[in-house]
């Protein structure tokens, strides 16, 4: 009876987050409905009482306003438009180079930044025309940095993963390490891609190298040491023990303060549009967050979850044909939904499984943030291809970028394969770094 | 309708002087602490209880105002506009009705904690933690508000088409 209520639950969310009821008002109303149904409807009303204070004064969340700071700040300040140029002056002699540099760039920022969109943006603005101006297809242009942008949940500091490590109650700096990895591997990915173009479809991806103006090393070093500054400062801090990874968010947001101060870049308006905007993604989150916490609480008295994992268990299921199943729930739901949301509502369902099938969820954590990202340049709700729309728009429109992201996307799937069939390759590097599983 | 948007984007600033303070406050205990000093006293306690209570709960209204809460738009592009409308209307009025619970149940519990004088204990000395439960109630209550507003523009005019404008 309960695990039906469970099952009827999850029907009701599906239904109303596609009569386009804000994520966080459906997980609400669901838990409370459900729960009120479940045990009655005192117990539901003191759920809806106490979970919203409850879960935002939390200490670890605190990590999200400052690193969402930290990104914005970069973002808005500019202080990481140097490593567009940086690149560039190290891969103008390849082939490919521009899209190459793009690639390296969008990693580079990836460091400062915990989103994606951020990342987009941000390399954008500044790749994309320069790329269409050297003869590259506008829409390739485009659809190179869109994808690039995605490497910026992968390498740290990336919100998905705390996220993701307070809900899995899972160390956040193990699954740091391994996105490093993974983020590195989809960089390479995305350059094989590039390199591919270059060699079959020159019409595409021009043969011809960059004759553009490049920065010898010394001026490329001064062009990305900002960056570089802040990236070892944060990082530096962290992986020494000097501060804890909650604490190394407000110490980014920090540094991004001073080193924009430093190079004459922090204006009032820069500030004031990063605050703003990181109180905006904070609230927004946040809200999902409490009505994941309440949406979890709900399955759990439906023991919808047990009964999942006990008939994954009963019924045999091999790893590949489990993580396909899961891949491909990851890969619709990226289709439609944005990821927080999509991760939100799907861990409460999973997690136990995977602790059943005693499955590593630092491996899990970087799994399913790839994933996810891949639903950031899938049609038809690809976030940061709208957001490449909006900054380099007059290059090519959505459907071009869609179609250009293809080749990506299938870089992506790949790469997919690899962490699936080879746990190591996320794993190696918290247990080399950590000594610890 | 002009004061509850000022007052709603007035509590986002407050909320993002909360995320300065926040990021001030741990910094200035990193450093004490990496110089050898003592680490700051209920560090923890006040970043949790109260930078990010302000930053979390504050610009809600504003959050709601600039439609900036995350839901699916799949079918924008498809359902005709006044079916489109509609639903915006139900739903608008399910998350208004919505928020003004929370901000009804969230409220028993700031005045019940107010009447305890809800505390808690760091270093032997009282921190006092009632205020903050205050700001829920507050901002699911202005949310609401905001909700209701658009209910009756969306009732007045089309549909809500600025999502993709600037935000600031």
């Amino acid at each position: 009876m309960a695990v039906s209520i469970g099952f009827i639950g999850i029907a009701g969310l599906l239904l109303l987050l596609f009569l386009r009821v804000p994520v966080a008002i459906a997980l609400i109303v669901v838990s409370f409905f459900g729960i009120g149904a479940l045990i009655g409807w005192i117990p539901a009303l003191g759920i809806l009482q106490n979970t919203p204070y409850s879960f935002v004064a939390s200490w670890t969340l605190s990590a999200v306003p400052m690193f969402l700071l930290m990104g914005f700040l970069a973002f808005h300040t500019g202080i990481t438009t140097g490593l567009f140029e940086a690149a560039r002056s190290i891969l103008w002699r390849v082939p490919g180079g521009l899209a190459l540099a793009s690639i390296f760039a969008c990693s580079g920022f990836a460091a400062v930044s915990g989103s994606s969109l951020a990342c987009s943006a941000a390399m954008g603005r500044i790749a994309v025309p320069e790329m269409a101006k050297s003869g590259y297809s506008p829409g390739f242009a485009c659809g190179a940095v869109a994808a690039g942008g995605t490497i910026g949940a992968l390498i740290p500091p990336s919100i998905l993963m705390i996220i993701y490590g307070i809900f899995a109650e899972t160390s956040i700096i193990q699954v740091f390490l391994g996105g490093v990895s993974v983020g590195i591997l989809t960089a390479i990915g995305y350059c094989l891609v590039v390199l591919a173009f270059c060699a079959l479809r020159p019409d595409i991806v021009p043969r011809t190298v960059d004759r553009g103006e490049s920065l010898g090393p010394i001026a490329a070093l001064g062009a990305i040491w900002p960056t570089m500054l802040l990236v070892t400062l944060v990082f530096g801090g962290l992986f020494s023990g000097y501060f804890t990874a909650t604490e190394a968010g407000a110490v980014g947001a920090l540094g991004a303060v001073l080193i924009s101060a430093g190079i004459g870049k922090l204006t009032w308006p820069a500030l004031r549009t990063s605050l703003l905007e990181t109180v905006l993604t904070t609230v927004a989150l946040f809200m999902i967050g409490t009505g994941a916490a309440m949406f979890t609480r709900f399955l759990g008295i439906t023991g919808l979850s047990g009964f999942l994992a006990s008939w994954v268990g009963a019924a045999d299921i091999g790893y590949f044909q489990l993580m396909l199943t899961i891949a491909l729930i990851y890969l619709v739901l990226g289709m439609f939904m944005e990821p927080f949301g999509a991760l939100l509502i799907t861990l409460p369902v999973f997690l136990p499984i995977l602790r059943d099938q005693g499955l590593s969820l630092v491996w899990y954590g970087v799994l399913v943030v790839k994933l996810l990202e891949v639903g950031m340049i899938s049609p038809p709700v690809g976030m940061n291809v709208f957001v490449i729309q909006s900054v380099a728009g007059r290059y090519a429109g959505v459907a071009r970028i869609f179609k250009a992201v293809m080749p990506f996307i299938l870089a992506d799937l790949l790469v997919i394969s690899a962490i699936i069939a080879v746990p190591a390759i996320v794993l190696c590097l918290p247990q080399m770094i950590l000594a610890k599983p | 309708m002009r004061i509850v948007e000022s007052a709603a984007r007035a509590l986002a600033l407050v909320g993002g002087l909360g995320v300065l303070l926040l990021m001030a406050h741990v910094c200035l205990d990193v450093v004490s602490r990496a110089l050898g000093g003592p680490p700051i006293p209920a560090t923890v306690e006040i970043a949790s209880r109260y930078y990010m209570v302000l930053i979390a709960f504050l610009p809600l209204a504003w959050v709601e105002h600039k439609n900036g809460m995350v839901s699916l738009t799949l079918f924008d592009d498809i359902l005709p506009r006044p079916v489109l409308r509609l639903s915006e209307i139900a739903v608008a009025i399910l998350v208004a009705a919505s928020y003004a619970l929370l901000a009804w149940i969230t409220l028993q519990t700031a005045l019940q904690n107010f009447q305890s004088g809800a505390f808690v204990i760091v270093l032997n000395s009282r921190l006092a933690i009632w205020p903050g439960y205050f700001l829920p109630p507050l901002a699911f209550g202005l949310a609401a508000l905001m909700c209701l507003i658009r209910i009756l523009g969306l009732t007045n005019q089309g549909p809500h088409g600025d999502k993709e404008a600037d935000l600031f």
